[in-house]
């Protein structure tokens, strides 16, 4: 794929680090040594779609979650709802509250991975601090205290599947018509004990990252901030909804160009094309076109799109967000960790929520049915965005077409331009420093992009930054790893 | 199989790899007829890969001995696991025993008594089947480890 770029004043980091799944970024400069141009590029190929074809509809719910190892209960969930319309049936009550508590356990361990392990060693231990110590590793010798939170809050999440059941990853059990498992009543209260210690520590980081936004303004709006349009699900009142619900988009000033939509309709608003550099697809707002209408997905989008929160804390903290903007979306892209943190909130508070509902040890979590339709569409807010399923099927229930719309595609056209915007503001020239591809690399990260969703992680990971002159020669290197 | 414990159990062996990987199987084959094995104080768990979160009940154990497949060095070696720092981490979706060692270090003030047992596959496509050379020292390693408890 290298060889699809024109090399002269190429600079490539490949693989980029602390993201889920493998990519590169290649930065092209100009004569006079600025940035040109910038790619995010995913170099490997998975093909779920197409050799899901033939399989038995029902069978997806089961194959889906192995998609991914951090958002396998979202691919379960919508996977479970396009069967469940295949099937024309609906889950049960308690069906519904053990999904949303899966789903927002599922939320609580993903973020929590997100800013703890991936995204915090930047701010905590510096942009320029030592990249073999800019890890979990390194925040547990700076802050062991820290470190220990971020792991036991992943563990929360994580618990929250495994109670339930039975694995902490590649839950299975989320089946069409509810779950599988009742949760039993110790495992009720073993997870309700978890809630004060999470709560404790998503604040800490909440103020952390606030405190890092007051000492750092200037860095922290210029990140990568440009307009673009947002999707996400909404409850009937707009609140943000991750479960259930339907969808929003809004526009870069916050006006609502679509509201309350059925994601069955999805492909009426989205359409997809093909780039020669990347197996990550272009999404697109289909009423603006391909290039005026790329839009983000995420934490972010979810934030500007929604008119409040479902919890308290999370609605005091969200209020903040929409200070930063006077009411209006904020796009720069570095407040996708603060965002991200107050749905890590609003997670804990709505786990809480559901255990303490005197239904959700109820055996009652199955609803039956059998094939009936032959098109079935599930949507569900992944941690990273907007995900739906889209299944079609001969008279026998085979699956004929298999159409999956993953949160990090529908990002694949802001993290090009998120690229773009950080690689114009801290390269210049030839001779860069690890410092400042770092943050090139951390505008990708603010996405938290999930890869293996369309692809597959293979293969080790060192770090090599390559810049070419004019004449198509390597005339620097930076190695890591 | 659950890594949380009983008190009796002083000693962990874990079996990590994937049994459908062919010989990366290595590591759950051994772990699986150490179990057989009904050894009182031994606990027996098996996982495709090491997660951060797994340390926590880790640290009840007074030894904890891995057993994973590899693809370079020895055919079967055993070896103590020791605390390097500056390890490199660019991804959550592994963690060498070494950064346990140093994780259990820095965040509990623990120092993990940890072997690493290494047995070199040839084969990791589709299949349930350890290749012949990879099964005679996946065998003895349970000898080794056993007579080692």
């Amino acid at each position: 794929m290298d060889n699809q770029i024109d090399k002269k004043n190429t600079i490539l980091i490949s693989p980029v680090t602390r993201i889920e799944g493998h990519a590169k970024i290649t930065i092209m400069l100009g004569d006079d040594g600025n940035v040109q141009d910038a790619r995010f590029h995913v170099n490997e190929f998975r093909g779920f779609e197409k050799f899901c074809e033939g399989r038995l509809f029902s069978e997806m719910p089961s194959i889906t979650p192995r998609i991914c190892g951090i958002c396998p209960v979202s691919h379960s969930l919508a996977s479970a709802k396009a069967c469940e319309m295949i099937m024309g049936i609906q889950p049960t009550y308690t069906g519904n509250l053990l999904r949303r508590l899966i789903h927002v356990g599922q939320n609580v361990s993903s973020h929590a991975l997100s800013f703890f392990h991936l995204s915090s060693p930047d701010f905590i231990l510096g942009w320029d601090s030592d990249p073999a110590l800019r890890n979990i590793v390194g925040i547990a010798q700076n802050s062991p205290d820290l470190a220990l939170r971020g792991i036991r809050l992943r563990k929360f999440g994580q618990e929250i599947s495994e109670r339930i059941t039975g694995k902490k990853i590649h839950s299975m059990g989320i089946v069409p018509g509810g779950v599988l498992y009742p949760l039993t009543e110790e495992n009720r209260k073993a997870l309700l004990g978890w809630i004060a210690e999470a709560t404790e520590t998503t604040l800490i980081a909440i103020e952390l990252i606030k405190k890092y936004h007051d000492q750092n303004k200037e860095m922290v709006n210029s990140f990568a901030n440009f307009p673009s349009l947002y999707l996400g699900t909404v409850g009937p009142e707009g609140e943000l909804e991750l479960y259930d619900g339907l969808l929003r988009f809004i526009d870069e000033n916050g006006k609502i160009l679509q509201d309350q939509l059925d994601p069955k309709n999805y492909l009426d608003y989205i359409a997809e094309r093909s780039v020669e550099w990347s197996y990550l697809k272009y999404p697109y707002y289909k009423p603006y076109g391909f290039g005026k209408g790329f839009y983000r997905v995420g934490p972010l989008a979810r934030l500007n799109v929604a008119s409040k929160m479902k919890t308290p804390k999370a609605q005091k903290e969200f209020l903040n967000f929409k200070a930063i903007n006077g009411g209006k979306p904020v796009h720069g892209t570095f407040y996708f960790h603060y965002a991200r943190l107050i749905e890590l909130l609003g997670s804990i508070e709505e786990a809480e929520r559901i255990l303490k509902d005197p239904q959700v040890t109820s055996e009652n979590t199955q609803a039956f049915g059998k094939f009936n339709y032959n098109e079935g569409i599930g949507s569900s807010e992944a941690p990273r965005g907007t995900l739906f399923h889209h299944y079609t099927t001969d008279n026998t229930g085979k699956l004929t077409r298999v159409n999956l719309l993953i949160a990090t595609g529908q990002n694949n056209p802001a993290m090009n331009r998120s690229v773009l915007e950080v690689a114009k503001q801290y390269v210049h020239g030839k001779n860069v420093k690890e410092g400042a591809l770092n943050r090139v690399e951390a505008a990708i990260r603010c996405y938290d992009p999930c890869l293996s969703c369309s692809t597959h992680a293979v293969g080790s990971m060192p770090m090599v930054i390559e810049v070419f002159d004019h004449s198509g020669a390597c005339v620097h290197v930076l190695k890591r790893g | 199989m659950s890594l949380n414990g009983d008190k009796l159990k002083t000693i962990l062996v874990v079996g990590i790899g994937n049994p459908l990987r062919s010989d990366d199987g290595a590591g759950p084959f051994v772990a699986d007829c150490i179990e057989a094995k009904g050894i009182d104080s031994v606990k027996v768990w098996v996982t495709q890969q090491l997660h951060v979160e797994d340390l926590e009940p880790m640290l009840a154990f007074e030894r904890i001995i891995l057993v994973d497949a590899s693809t370079s060095g020895p055919s079967l070696d055993i070896r103590r696991v020791e605390n390097i720092k500056g390890q490199v981490l660019s991804s959550s979706h592994h963690l060498s025993a070494e950064t346990f060692v140093n994780l259990a270090n820095s965040i509990y003030h623990k120092n993990l008594q940890m072997q690493l047992c290494s047995i070199r596959g040839s084969c990791f496509d589709v299949g349930d089947k350890l290749s012949p050379g990879v099964l005679a020292c996946a065998k003895q390693a349970v000898e080794l480890i056993c007579s080692s408890l």
